[in-house]
């Protein structure tokens, strides 16, 4: 054997035991296929998707899992970008304040959830201080479920928690600008806004992109939050829906299905998202 | 001197910049502050109406009562092992996998593209098959968490193999040919000269995974049912109303917590995540 295919080799060699642990991935995922098709005695039956997909639970689990994420990255996008502009042009212990930018997505996201919970349930630090401000008139229930507020409030804490990603992205982004650009654009005479608008924000929007294609594949696996500060049935969502069938109802099929349709709903994203800026880089 | 600066040479806006820093320290470092005045605060003030922001006493009953009836130490020490387990084994898979995927062309794609698929899939989708696999295996439940181990594995795993494949791309090829001229084998030139330079990936990559396991909960959640870890026990304890005990073990987790803020600004600042994030 030649030297370099001994080289080839020993590449594949030193990949094959993280490859071949990525691709066991594989069991689990027939596991549960298999577990959604057929019954108790190993027949193809449709009784667990007509199950789950009769259950108002679940398709209210599919309506917050899309209004959440959607409104979750929206969030993160104009917050992230507006403090990473603002942050560019700290200079004074940039360091420090950065740190504290980024303190919800450094501690844990338990942590980050009790102390949400903390602030936030009935009697909570939030509504201590609107009653010591203003007295009991100013007293909300921010987790009453069926509500919008309720809906905003998650929406607010768990985009909060992970604005930092988009923040250090964008930031990072803005900081190998050349300074020459934004130089040129101030000698002829543009405003603070016109920098913002045609020589900042279009010349980060490769990372931005990046970035919200990052932040979306987790805000639509969204587990902890909801279930964590309000519990299955309050704000359902697919994956605490699954957790609830599982784990409650005791029905792993259907839990199984649940997940899957998740699972589904992810890669269809993910393929559109990769075939769709495959097409435009061709076009360009 | 940085152009957008000049434009601060007005007294508002130099007031807009020092309000929206004291919003930022009352959103984000406010919080924590109260969850670890309430570790330290009898549970009777954690239910108190209205709530006071200083104690009115201070204790260490929560972590004496912890400490005797769950025995903490047993979870803690669980939740330690899974987190440290998990991130020797994914470094000691991911990084010469990430190394080949930088070297070879073939690789490259493989790799990178199961890694980012591996990415995608949500934990829920693994996690619940998991739990029926694993039974037959005594995975399930494991006290010392082998199954966990397994399962935290495929987030751990997917994490070292970008951020090596990252570091060995950008590392001059020269430097293994040298290698290569002088005697030493493909392997060697791998851990004599590339991982050495590559040091602050591999400390990275370390930290990181070991608190993307330290920290998280479905895995946990479904795989652990009474030899649990951290972040499932403080969901317990929030669920019953133990506000006290669930701070206890959130200001515990917080420790390793510290060190991500510390580190995650260098790494960042050095370059070493943003090929991760860029794939």
């Amino acid at each position: 054997m030649n030297y370099l295919s001994r080289r080839k080799l020993t590449y594949w060699l030193l990949a094959l035991p993280a490859l071949g642990f990525l691709g066991l991935q594989i069991w689990p995922l027939g596991y549960a296929v298999k577990s959604a098709v057929t019954n108790s005695a190993g027949h193809l039956t449709t009784a667990h998707f007509q199950q789950v997909f009769s259950d108002p639970l679940y398709w209210a689990a599919v309506r917050n899992n899309f209004i959440i994420p959607i409104a979750s990255v929206a969030f993160e996008t104009v917050i992230g970008v507006g403090m990473a502009l603002w942050f560019y042009s700290i200079r004074k212990r940039k360091t420090f304040w950065r740190t504290v930018a980024i303190v919800p997505y450094a501690v844990p996201e338990i942590v980050y959830l009790l102390t949400m919970k903390l602030v936030f349930r009935e009697h909570g630090y939030l509504n201590s201080l609107l009653l010591n401000l203003h007295g009991s008139t100013w007293i909300v229930d921010w987790f009453q479920p069926g509500r919008v507020l309720v809906m905003v409030v998650i929406i607010f804490i768990d985009a909060w928690r992970v604005t930092p990603v988009v923040f250090l992205i964008v930031l990072m982004a803005l900081e190998q600008l050349s300074e020459s650009f934004l130089e040129a654009a101030r000698l002829d005479g543009a405003t603070r806004w016109q920098l913002i608008r045609f020589i900042q924000i279009p010349l980060i929007v490769p990372a931005l992109m990046v970035a919200i294609a990052l932040r979306a594949v987790d805000a639509f696996r969204i587990f902890a939050t909801p279930l964590v500060l309000l519990g299955v049935e309050a704000l359902p969502v697919i994956t605490s829906v699954a957790y609830h069938y599982k784990a409650e109802a005791n029905n792993p099929a259907a839990a199984n299905v649940t997940a899957l349709s998740l699972a589904v709903l992810l890669f269809a994203g993910t393929l559109v998202t990769i075939l769709f800026t495959a097409k435009k880089r061709d076009q360009r | 001197m940085n152009p957008v600066l000049k434009f601060r040479k007005f007294g508002f806006f130099k007031m807009m910049t020092v309000l929206g820093l004291m919003a930022l320290v009352l959103v984000n470092v406010f919080p924590i502050v109260l969850v670890l005045r309430q570790a330290f605060t009898p549970g009777s003030e954690s239910v108190a109406w209205p709530l006071r922001l200083l104690p009115r006493q201070v204790t260490f009953l929560n972590f004496q009562l912890l400490w005797r009836t769950q025995s903490l130490l047993s979870h803690l020490s669980l939740s330690f092992w899974v987190a440290l387990a998990t991130t020797l084994l994914s470094l000691l898979m991911g990084f010469p996998a990430g190394w080949a995927a930088a070297r070879s062309r073939a690789l490259e794609s493989i790799s990178t593209q199961s890694a980012l698929l591996s990415r995608v899939l949500p934990p829920i989708a693994i996690a619940i098959p998991l739990t029926a696999i694993f039974i037959p295996f005594h995975l399930y439940n494991h006290p010392m968490g082998f199954g966990l181990i397994l399962a935290h594995l495929t987030i751990g795993l997917p994490f070292a193999i970008l951020v090596a494949y990252a570091a060995f791309r950008d590392l001059p090829r020269e430097l293994e040919e040298a290698a290569a001229v002088d005697g030493c084998s493909t392997v060697g030139a791998f851990v004599r000269i590339s991982l050495p330079v590559s040091k602050g990936a591999l400390a990275a990559a370390f930290i990181l995974i070991f608190l993307l396991s330290w920290d998280e909960f479905t895995y946990a959640l479904l795989i652990q049912l009474t030899h649990r870890t951290m972040p499932p026990l403080i969901y317990y304890y929030t669920e019953f109303g133990q506000i006290g005990s669930a701070s206890v073990l959130a200001a515990i987790m917080l420790i390793p917590a510290v060190l991500v803020i510390a580190f995650l600004q260098r790494f960042m600042a050095r370059g070493i995540l943003s090929g991760v994030l860029k794939e």
